[in-house]
């Protein structure tokens, strides 16, 4: 104690400097309740990575589930068009009779053919589908009966005969190609056969017809499941005998209908206390041309803000009957007193502080307007794309405040978080790749990229200007 | 790793353990700090579990510059200047001509040794503008233009305020002192 001070500063700094004081217990109470939801183990987080992972595990089910259900049925696709070719055939050569011919000859032709027979009952023929095979082609010209025939003999010596409706006009080297091409597609040509084709005359012709008139009448028999199959098959277009699927071809424009879930993740750089997820789901138009595309349509967006409940109060103590008047009764023998009273609560005046963790959900309507470039190959795609799009504020749900004794007297309530504004707009952009589950279905994985024009927070002095937010879109397009 | 590095890393995976050893090893320092910077232990009370609150949300940000305390003091210090700022204290403006001399730090006379509850006693019952500039300049070591920037006031201002203080407690201390010799003259009396 016999140290003496000059400066009065030093003496202050010298007694505060080790000023220790144990806080009440209940500060440390509070301050658990205050910081519940944040850490490792924070409510909502592990659902938020499990949900993407659950969607990206499903998304890629379905699209593997997709591909074979859609991939499993066109295989009888070539007998459907070897079936209408062969009538087309015989038809036009019916009509082709009275035409002059001259006999000519051909070289040898090596063509790839794809078929399968399943009218065959060899069970060694049975899965062969796609095999080399070479013709000897002729063309056989009578010009005495006007027909143009092509007959084929096989190793087993059958001779066989195919009317043929090539004109004789064209090119003759032009010719044997589309023979061989339409050869390939008849149906009595077996798997496994080595067969040759010959140039015989018009009497061979009608040795066979009756062969051909057999084969025609099985044919026929599958040829009405066939043009309903046929509809679906997307490998041969011009050759299908769906008018939808050959208009495709050389069409400028498209449309495209897209339903899309997407979790996203909202930062905000000044005040990662904010940072927040969101949920949406999207149904978008699209329109492609020449490998531009525009987008547009509407959406739902869920997302919910963590806050905290300032909440200034009293804390209630009990309560008094409180004698506000007295009156007495002088009707019988003695005065009797009666009192009049009321309870009246008494509260603590000293004034209490808790601070209660809280959720508010919003729930927003989005219309997007993106603009963008893509390109398509056979299944894969790929595209960019951006634009604004309009949030307008169409649902909120505020937490009420949770006092754990009601009878508690409030003064004050501050909420952490001010309330939002009804609308807000921002720039998305996105980049992603396309997948084709079926000529109609596709799958689409994008990330976005999302930047908020200004503060969704209705209060501007808070520094949460520009947020963006970061997310991952997966849906299905269909197409018209 | 030191203990503090193993409680930090423990408070940013969200180990509920390591958030209560970081509050027991560092909240009575703390709430030293903010019974400073108080009129009573109530106000102390909520800058205290705000300050703490704001530590264990933003610990992932420490970057392990500093010291940990001094960290965590800031924060303390922070939340005690937003506590204040939300009050809306309003100082008097003063203009250069009205000042008066500032009083100094350094007098001719001498200040015997008081009880830290006695000063402590004395902070909390100076007004929240002395209390504040007084506890920004003299413990937390900002100068008048710093302290200007933070409280949104002139630099006059925060000096008028500074010596204001200085002054109100210089005259509590004399009034200490005066007592204290005339108990003990009195006790020596007898």
């Amino acid at each position: 104690m016999s140290e003496k001070y000059k400066n009065i500063d030093d003496l202050f700094r010298d007694k505060f400097n080790d000023l220790e004081v144990d806080p009440p217990a209940h500060v440390w109470d509070n301050v658990k309740s205050g910081i519940y939801g944040s850490g490792k183990f924070g409510p909502g987080k592990p659902f938020f990575y499990g949900g993407i992972m659950f969607l990206s595990v499903a998304l890629i089910f379905l699209g593997v589930y997709s591909f074979l259900f859609f991939n499993s049925t066109p295989d009888i696709n070539p007998e459907i068009y070897t079936a209408n070719n062969l009538t087309e055939i015989n038809n036009s050569t019916n009509k082709s009779e009275d035409n002059l011919l001259a006999m000519q000859s051909a070289p040898i032709k090596e063509v790839d053919v794809s078929y399968q027979d399943h009218s065959s009952s060899d069970p060694k023929s049975k899965g062969k589908k796609k095999q080399k095979v070479i013709f000897d082609i002729s063309q056989n010209n009578n010009i005495t009966s006007g027909k143009t025939s092509l007959v084929v003999t096989d190793n087993n010596n059958l001779t066989k005969t195919v009317p043929s409706n090539i004109q004789k006009e064209k090119d003759p080297a032009t010719d044997i190609s589309e023979i061989a091409n339409e050869l390939l597609e008849i149906s009595f040509l077996k798997p496994g056969d080595d067969s040759e084709l010959l140039a015989l005359n018009q009497t061979e012709y009608e040795a066979v017809e009756t062969k051909m008139e057999e084969i025609n009448t099985e044919i026929i028999e599958e040829e009405n499941v066939a043009n309903t199959l046929s509809d679906n098959n997307p490998s041969n277009p011009e050759q299908s005998s769906n008018q939808e699927v050959r208009s495709d071809y050389g069409k400028k424009g498209n449309l495209k209908l897209g339903v899309y879930f997407t979790p996203e993740m909202i930062f905000y750089p000044s005040n990662s206390g904010f940072n927040n997820r969101s949920y949406s789901v999207d149904l978008n138009a699209i329109y492609e041309f020449s490998g531009y595309l525009i987008q547009s349509g509407i959406g739902v967006n869920w997302l919910s803000d963590d806050g905290n409940y300032k909440i200034d109060y009293n804390k209630y103590l009990g309560s008094y009957e409180d004698v506000y008047n007295v009156t007495f009764d002088t009707t019988g023998n003695e005065v009797i007193p009666i009192y009049h009273t009321e309870t009246v609560d008494v509260y603590d005046s000293i004034d209490h502080i808790t601070i209660t963790p809280t959720k508010s959900n919003y729930t927003y309507l989005q219309i997007p307007v993106l603009f963008g470039y893509g390109h398509e190959n056979r299944r894969f795609g790929w595209f960019v794309k951006g634009g604004p799009s309009l949030s307008i504020l169409v649902h909120e749900n505020i937490a009420d405040i949770n006092l754990s004794d009601s009878q508690n007297q409030i003064i004050n309530v501050e909420n952490e978080l001010p309330s939002r504004i009804s609308t807000n707009w921002q720039f998305v952009f996105s980049g992603g790749v396309s997948y084709k589950l079926s000529s109609h279905l596709s799958l689409s994985v994008e990330p976005v990229f999302r930047y908020y024009i200004k503060s969704v927070y209705d209060n501007t002095n808070l520094n949460t200007k520009n947020p963006y937010s970061l997310g991952l879109r997966a849906g299905f397009l269909l197409d018209f | 790793m030191t203990v503090d590095e193993k409680i930090v890393e423990g408070c940013i995976a969200g180990k509920r353990r390591a958030q209560n050893q970081l509050y027991q090893k560092y909240a009575p320092g703390m709430f030293g700090v903010c019974l400073r910077y108080c009129k009573n232990i109530a106000e102390a009370e909520d800058i205290l579990q705000e300050g703490f609150i704001k530590v264990f949300k933003n610990v992932k940000k420490y970057r392990k510059e500093g010291s940990f305390e001094g960290w965590i003091r800031r924060i303390m210090v922070n939340s005690a200047i937003t506590h204040f700022n939300k009050n809306k204290i309003h100082f008097e403006e003063i203009d250069e001509e009205k000042m008066e001399s500032p009083e100094e730090a350094e007098t001719n006379e001498t200040f015997a040794p008081v009880d830290q509850e006695i000063l402590l006693n004395l902070i909390q019952n100076m007004p929240e503008g002395y209390r504040m500039v007084l506890n920004l300049y003299v413990f937390e070591g900002y100068n008048h233009k710093e302290i200007s920037d933070i409280l949104n006031i002139s630099e006059n201002t925060s000096k008028s305020q500074l010596s204001k203080a200085r002054k109100y407690l210089k005259n509590k201390l004399e009034e200490i002192n005066k007592v204290k010799t005339a108990s003990f003259a009195y006790e020596r009396q007898f």
